[in-house]
């Protein structure tokens, strides 16, 4: 169920920290409305799929303490969308800017790691 | 964790010029037998045990100076951890305060950092000398720069993006009429490319033993040419001399220092092996045998045209591709199997992650390492680096075959991202008109 709007979010008024990345300072700040405000930021709207994504993210972040590699987000994005809407094509769609980055930025998660 | 999706492989490895994989068979047995049989400290202890380990690394060395034609003696292969490391122990070990260094916009960050932070801590005066287009060092930049007080001329003997290979013998001769030394970062080249040290005249040739010469991770190797002198890098336990504060002035000693990691030279000591068996050698001479030298050169030879195949294919195939932006040498020159592409409206890591994750195709994104590369190419700013793909010795048709099939749907995708196939494109033009 996608989650209702927060006004409060929703005007700005936040006070949200956010890294020079964009991404929330402290992830357990996370809230659902602040998902909303972190992807309006994105220029994204949260959909049914969006938010099925970004939970598959926190909760493998809370477990293992890092984001996904995209591989195993794909596979476990499969189980719970079906294997068409699962792809990494799909959740780039989803996600343009990248379903780790973007990704990770929308559930107030860190920048993953990566040598780039 | 890794999960095999039905019609497809676990992985098609294609980051070859990051390590290869997988390694000769020999190579995993020989780390094996030597961790459970030969679990002595190498040189240390007064037991057979400890000298059979001892003769091992030994006969290691003289299969590295055979390889590469180094005729200064085996005690000057010296083992370090991995290429940067190798490459450390050159730098700090021949540059001095006041020196001109010169190295090129092509090298890997195991050189620029280590000569940066020289530079900045206003040790060293540094010039980048340029490349052309298609990834070749401008000579005449490097003539110019070269002056009567120039330490030493650092070059990467094939870029790690762009897989073009220098001309070290026309290097070699600007450097060596300048009076300055010549070291070469092999990294990309050593087992794929032949070197020879004396014809060549390189003073420091340092490289990874896990790239193309298909040792394990965790080997590096420095050979010091034979009117070169490297101060120390590291100080500590050597097994002679111990009686001395200071770090024994003979080689290897003077740039080794602690337990060498024996398993993991077995395993170096083993691809050589294999080397020399593909070239023709019997299987029970010895590593100074005549003949040997010839036969690592027959294989070496032999792999550097067979990766050639699949890099030829791939370049054909990603051509061919729409949104396919190609860097690097144009057809003809000299050149590694590493190609870098991009794709329009998508970048680097984005394009990598999905060949990973849709297709288990797995490649290299990113700066490689080699920030002026991409800077040069503009790659780095448009793309957030560039799409490596590197086939080696293992790599099999099949998994050419899937990354330009993995590319080509990629890319598909990324189309669509950005307005759709330049056919609908061409449709939707036409309609609106």
């Amino acid at each position: 169920m996608v989650p209702s709007d927060d006004p409060y979010v929703a005007n700005g008024s936040t006070g949200l920290r956010l890294d020079e990345d964009g991404h929330l300072a402290r992830a357990e700040d996370w809230t659902p409305a602040i998902a909303m405000a972190l992807a309006r930021r994105e220029g994204l709207q949260l959909r049914e799929e969006h938010w099925t994504i970004v939970g598959l993210l926190r909760a493998y972040w809370m477990q293992h303490l890092t984001a996904p590699p995209l591989r195993v987000l794909v596979v476990l994005a499969s189980q719970a969308l079906g294997p068409d809407r699962g792809c990494a094509r799909n959740l780039h769609r989803l996600f343009p800017k990248g379903p780790a980055r973007q990704g990770c930025r929308c559930a107030g998660l860190p920048k993953p790691d990566g040598c780039l | 964790m890794i999960v095999r999706c039905d019609g497809m492989k676990e992985q098609y490895y294609l980051d070859n010029a990051s390590t290869s994989w997988p390694k000769p068979e020999a190579v995993y047995r020989a780390m094996d037998e030597t961790a459970r049989t030969l679990g002595a400290s190498p040189g240390r202890g007064q037991y057979a045990l400890s000298f059979e380990a001892e003769r091992l690394v030994q006969e290691t060395r003289v299969r590295l100076a055979t390889f590469f034609n180094h005729r200064g003696g085996t005690e000057r292969v010296v083992f370090a951890l991995n290429g940067t490391d190798a490459l450390n122990l050159a730098i700090f070990g021949l540059v001095g305060e006041g020196d001109h260094v010169i190295t090129t916009r092509l090298e890997h960050n195991s050189v620029l950092r280590p000569l940066w932070h020289l530079q900045q801590a206003k040790q060293i005066e540094l010039t980048l000398v340029g490349r052309d287009r298609d990834g070749y060092l401008q000579l005449e930049q490097l003539r110019q720069a070269l002056k009567r007080r120039s330490k030493a001329v650092i070059v990467n003997h094939a870029s790690n993006v762009l897989g073009s290979i220098q001309d070290l013998t026309e290097i070699g001769a600007l450097t060596r009429a300048a009076g300055a030394r010549l070291i070469v970062d092999a990294s990309q080249t050593a087992g794929l490319c032949t070197i020879d040290m004396e014809s060549i005249g390189i003073d420091l040739l340092a490289m990874a033993g896990h790239k193309g010469m298909f040792g394990p991770m965790g080997i590096g190797v420095l050979i010091v040419g034979r009117n070169v002198d490297l101060v120390p890098f590291r100080h500590g336990g050597s097994g002679v001399d111990s009686g001395s504060p200071r770090q024994p002035e003979r080689y290897p000693y003077r740039l080794e220092a602690g337990t060498l990691p024996l398993p993991v030279i077995a395993g170096l000591n083993e691809a050589l092996r294999w080397f020399a068996k593909r070239g023709g050698q019997a299987d029970d001479v010895s590593a100074s045998s005549p003949g040997v030298d010839e036969a690592c050169r027959t294989a070496v030879q032999q792999l550097g045209a067979l990766v050639g195949r699949h890099r030829c294919r791939l370049e054909e195939g990603l051509a061919s591709i729409e949104g396919v932006v190609l860097h690097g040498p144009r057809a003809g020159q000299p050149r590694l199997a590493t190609i870098s592409f991009n794709l329009s409206g998508m970048s680097a890591e984005q394009v990598a992650g999905m060949l990973d994750a849709d297709f288990h195709v797995c490649v290299r994104a990113g700066l490689h390492c080699a920030p002026l590369v991409h800077e040069d190419e503009g790659t780095d700013v448009t793309y957030g680096g560039a799409v490596r793909l590197s086939p080696g010795v293992f790599t099999v048709d099949g998994d050419v075959d899937q990354a330009l099939q993995a590319v080509r749907e990629t890319a598909e995708a990324a189309r669509q991202g950005t307005g759709g196939t330049q056919q609908q494109r061409d449709v939707r033009r036409v309609l609106a008109r």
